[in-house]
């Protein structure tokens, strides 16, 4: 039974040696020639070998004399049962540290009860060799009381002895690190360095504001934008002062296209209409050479406004750019048979995606006419769409690059749609190339972020289920529509949760107001909506007296369930096990029970759980009638293959993850495989880089590609294959204005454990543990996919904890800097895991699925239900997010404290 | 008015402009650094570290006026050292490197933590670190990556 790649008793005696003692003695009895040729191999001089050959017939006890017989000269031993595999060496250091001299018996405790090992004065020996009594040693102690000292610990090890095949198979998930688990994992999960490894890691990759000319040569003029300085108003005359040679100004007036900027709906304009609609918005651009010059010349520009009232309160916004509704079932009947209705009100925060690379983009006008634009982006076709528009030109007078990539999480899946159009209309009137890239401040005022929310749910309970839900969904979407139509579509799909509820009703708004446009952010919708469905299920199981967890675990959706939109769960549904395998990771049912009790020291603990999806790939019919994907690979006479495709890499790994499914299929060595950053030019429209579906969707395009290139390979030849998209066979279709069928193919399933500890002097939240469990089917590379899910779930902690922001009451965004908008830091929550558990689905490659949002979505959720619980859920009913210090702080003073 | 004349990446050399210019400006535009990227430009991401005189410091808050005699090591000199090479191969086996963009600062401040302790626990690992934003990995990797650089690469630092 093998444990961390060796023998339990193995990891016993190395738990001790590794840490604090010389020598150990290990009294053997069952199956003794085995155990003490491999120990005895293993530690030579260091273990003392003992046998207690009636093991069988004696109590411990007898095996603990034979222990001490053969007890070298010593000041005091620990007694370690052999199937206690894992105890911390902090344990035995902290046992040792109490140490004073005296003749002691030394417990740890967890929880007020004693543990193994106790540290015993070798002055015990003669008494316990001749202590016969019934009880074990226990009994000989309580003629000790007054010598003993107990040590509480925090050390879950103590309660880990292996009597069972059971508890030891619930110790291997605990202990194991994920990397062992999969160390024999199918080889295309198998990690790799990554193909961009060490021009990143050299500092030689070229980010867009990294190139020192264009690529013909000529100087890069730089681009600044001119940001409405009100939220509302006419703009009556922009003054612009007398321009040196080589500068421009550039405004609506020189578009050559049309004045709009294609996203899903255009009414986001290139450079403002007649009126501005939000701080920030993009009045013109100065353009020139030198920098300074540019600034100064931005500083001198007087534009005159008739400021109108604005609209900045979602409570009281009218304007719906988008409204939506759906269910199922009888709700008036429901409700009317209810044996308890609950109402309740979510509201989340903005989220800004902080990549560590501000948005950015270059256009260069080329000898043939061209525009070449390039820079900071995830959707190289969507920005190829929105510049022919504005240019007024075919799809050949336009194409566009992805430069290597700082980051997007969402952000730069659209706004690069905006800013690329207004660059180019830039180069367009200079006939030069020009490039403008935001400093932090205008990326943290004036780019896309998460739309904050206002959620009403309302729940009918009878018999203790829960029989409806009523969810009325708010998003801001801010000043211009952009992406919320779609972000809105994914919150509402999600809004009853990965419950059995047989009456669903759902209204969703995305409402104007005249702030920065919100857009996409990885989780789309997603963290708004499961954080008010979970925070919901909590606090109903609360008021029905029921554990939040049983509660929650009882509702679970499984497979052939019904989804919200009618549709079906077509695959297994691994929630309950993926629960099971948190708990044992990290204790959550044990503490969230322990926590539950009064607390009232300083320092207060709670356990918070969030169980969630998030549906792989595009919502409804997307991908099937508007995205048709598109992938090729080219293979060239001297044997090498390149991956065609549109889809870039922003961190997440496809020019690694690409090439190793089609040198996978085509057995080949990774190195001659490869693929570039996307130049539309160059590249079919595989679809953009979004809604976690490039490796799921577009992966299995290159994987049929490559069995198609594999059976028509000749050597020596160029060639060339494609695939396109075919939608699933079983897939029920979605109408969208319905919102009725299979919103999603697949669903990634998530659960995550969060443990904190508050202080209730400062209000400040350290996070003990955060366990993140995250079926994303079978990970295309270990390494690549878990570092997706640890930095996708440290982002959804900061989005619960620290990273506030919101506008003034003029609609100024506040949080303009990294010292007010506070990102987490190596420090912050150093107890992070996150676990993988494989549900393969077998429309994508080797059964891959969606990754890349669903880390973040559940954080919010769990984070505040541990908060709650650690100021007590009684006095406490926390329902917004980020919750803060400051809101700590704020709860405790309703208590009077 | 005199140049300013200091070291970078063991090479010595003479900054003829302003002295209250920005060293991170300076180091990218004037001598083609371009490893030193800009995150934020008000000393909170530590995208732009280099190491002045041995010492981490995030170059947007460095005037011109204070390198004079300084010797200033950035990634374009670091990345040729037999410590590089123990750290992007350590960052390699964990994937520790995504959008890449903090990459640059963030092995030079591993750098600035191993050479004061070639033997770090992770508390000390995540605490040196702490200046250097990364969005994209949760920093898990980057932590693992540093302590196996540290246990692996025996005696160089």
């Amino acid at each position: 039974m093998p444990l961390r790649g060796r023998t339990l008793i193995e990891n016993t005696v190395d738990s001790v040696l590794d840490s604090v003692a010389d020598s150990a003695v290990v009294v053997t009895g069952y199956r003794a020639d085995e155990v003490e040729s491999l120990l005895q191999g293993h530690y030579g001089e260091k273990v003392l070998l003992v046998r207690n050959n009636a093991y069988a017939a004696t109590d411990m006890l007898e095996s603990i004399r034979t222990g001490c017989r053969a007890m070298p000269a010593c000041d005091a031993f620990f007694l370690l049962p052999g199937d206690m595999p894992v105890i911390r060496e902090e344990t035995f250091r902290a046992l040792l540290a109490r140490r004073d001299g005296q003749k002691r018996i030394i417990f740890p405790t967890l929880e007020g009860y004693r543990k193994h090992p106790p540290l015993i004065d070798s002055r015990f020996i003669p008494e316990i060799l001749s202590f016969f009594s019934e009880g074990g040693l226990r009994s000989l102690w309580r003629l000790h009381e007054s010598e003993i000292i107990e040590v509480p610990v925090d050390d879950a090890g103590v309660w880990v002895d292996l009597d069972t095949q059971a508890q030891y198979k619930q110790c291997k998930t605990k202990y194991e690190s994920e990397q062992e688990v999969f160390a024999n994992m199918e080889k295309i999960s198998q990690s790799v360095v990554k193909k961009d490894h060490a021009p990143k890691i050299e500092g030689r990759s070229v980010y867009v504001g990294d190139y020192v000319a264009a690529k013909d040569g000529r100087p890069i003029l730089t681009g600044k934008l001119l940001h409405a300085k009100v939220a509302r108003a006419k703009v009556l005359s922009v003054e612009v002062p007398a321009l040196p040679e080589g500068y421009f100004y550039v405004d609506a007036k020189d578009v050559p296209g049309d004045n709009n900027v294609n996203i899903v709906l255009d009414d986001t304009p290139v450079y403002c209409r007649e009126t501005v609609e939000y701080i920030g918005e993009p009045i013109g651009m100065v353009v020139g050479p030198d920098e300074k010059e540019v600034q100064r010349i931005l500083n001198e520009i007087k534009v005159e406004y008739e400021e109108l009232e604005p609209v900045l309160d979602l409570r009281t916004a009218k304007q719906a750019f988008f409204d939506y509704e759906f269910g199922h079932g009888d709700m008036e009947k429901a409700f009317a048979e209810a044996d308890k209705v609950y109402e309740e009100e979510f509201e989340t925060g903005y989220q800004d995606q902080t990549y560590l690379e501000t948005q950015g983009m270059m256009a260069e006008p080329e000898a043939d006419g061209r525009m070449f634009v390039h820079g900071s982006s995830q959707c190289a076709y969507y920005i190829h769409g929105a510049v022919m528009r504005v240019l007024g030109c075919g799809p050949t007078g336009v194409h566009v690059l992805q430069d290597v990539t700082g980051g997007g999480f969402g952000g730069k899946e659209a706004f690069p749609s905006i800013l690329g159009s207004q660059v180019a209309v830039a180069a367009h009137k200079a006939k030069a190339p020009v490039r403008c890239v935001f400093d932090r401040r205008e990326d943290l005022e004036y780019t896309s972020k998460r739309h904050p929310s206002l959620c009403r749910y309302k729940m009918a309970v009878k018999d203790g289920r829960v029989t409806a839900v009523d969810c009325d969904v708010i998003f801001n979407a801010g000043a211009y529509s952009t992406l919320s139509a779609v972000v809105l579509q994914r919150g509402i799909i999600a809004a009853p949760g990965v419950y059995n509820i047989p009456n669903v009703h759902v209204r969703g708004r995305a409402l104007k107001t005249n702030t920065t446009p919100c857009g996409a952010y990885r989780g789309f919708g997603g963290p708004q909506t499961f954080f008010a469905i979970e925070r919901m299920m909590d606090h109903v199981a609360q008021d029905l007296g029921v554990d939040e967890i049983a509660f929650k675990e009882a509702h679970l959706v499984k497979q052939g369930d019904m989804t919200s939109t009618q549709g079906k769960y077509h695959f297994p549904v691994p929630l309950q096990a993926m629960i099971d395998e948190v708990d044992a990771k990290c204790d959550l049912k044990r503490k969230h029970e322990e926590y539950k009790k009064p607390q009232t020291g300083r320092y207060r603990r709670g356990m918070g759980l969030s169980v969630y999806f998030h549906g792989a790939g595009f919502t409804g019919s997307g991908e099937r009638d508007l995205i048709k994907a598109v992938a090729k690979l080219r293979k060239y006479a001297d044997g090498t293959v390149e991956v065609l495709a549109s889809n870039g890499d922003i961190g997440q790994g496809v020019r690694t993850t690409f090439p190793k499914i089609v040198a996978h299929e085509l057995n080949l060595p990774l190195d001659k495989v490869y693929y570039n950053h996307p130049d539309t030019a160059r590249v079919p429209d595989s679809g953009p880089t979004v809604a976690s579906r490039s490796l799921m969707v577009v992966g299995e395009l290159l994987r049929r590609a490559a069995i198609k290139l594999r059976t028509i390979w000749v050597d020596g030849e160029e060639q060339e294959v494609e695939e396109h998209f075919k939608e699933p066979d079983f897939m029920i279709p979605f109408y969208l204005d319905k919102f009725q069928g299979d919103a999603y193919p697949t669903y990634a399933w998530a659960v995550n454990a969060i443990e904190v500890e508050v202080d209730t002097c400062t209000g400040l939240a350290k996070v003990l543990n955060a366990v993140g469990n995250f079926d994303v089917g079978t990970p295309i590379d270990y390494n690549i996919v878990v570092g997706q899910m640890e930095g996708g779930f440290l982002q959804g902690i900061g989005h619960a904890s620290i990273e506030k922001m919101d506008y003034d009451a003029k609609g100024r965004i506040r949080n303009n800097s990294f010292s007010d908008y506070l990102i987490p830091t190596t420090k912050d929550v150093p107890n992070l895991t996150a676990m993988l558990h494989v549900e393969k689905y077998p429309d994508g490659p080797y059964g891959a699925k969606g990754a890349g949002e669903v880390p973040l979505v559940g954080a919010t959720s769990a984070y505040v239900a541990a908060i709650e619980q650690a100021l007590g859920k009684d006095k406490h009913q926390l329902n917004h997010a980020p919750f803060t210090a400051e809101d700590t702080m704020k709860e405790l003073l309703k208590e009077g404290n | 008015m005199d140049a300013i004349k200091f070291i970078l990446n063991g090479k010595e050399v003479a900054y003829e402009g302003s002295a209250a210019d920005r060293l991170l400006d300076v180091l990218r535009d004037c001598y083609n650094c371009k490893s030193v990227k800009c995150g934020c430009k008000e000393g909170e991401c530590g995208a732009c570290s280099v190491l002045i005189d041995g010492t981490l410091i995030n170059s947007c808050c460095v005037a011109m006026g204070a390198v004079e005699g300084a010797s200033i090591l950035t990634m374009e000199g670091y990345r040729e050292t037999a410590r590089f090479a123990a750290l992007s191969r350590a960052f390699g086996e964990l994937s520790a490197v995504q959008c890449g963009f903090c990459i640059p600062g963030m092995v030079l401040a591993a750098e600035s933590v191993l050479a004061k302790n070639p033997h770090p626990s992770e508390d000390e690992i995540r605490e040196g670190l702490s200046g250097n934003l990364c969005r994209c990995t949760g920093y898990n990797a980057i932590v693992n990556a540093v302590n196996n650089a540290a246990k692996e690469a025996n005696g160089l630092w």
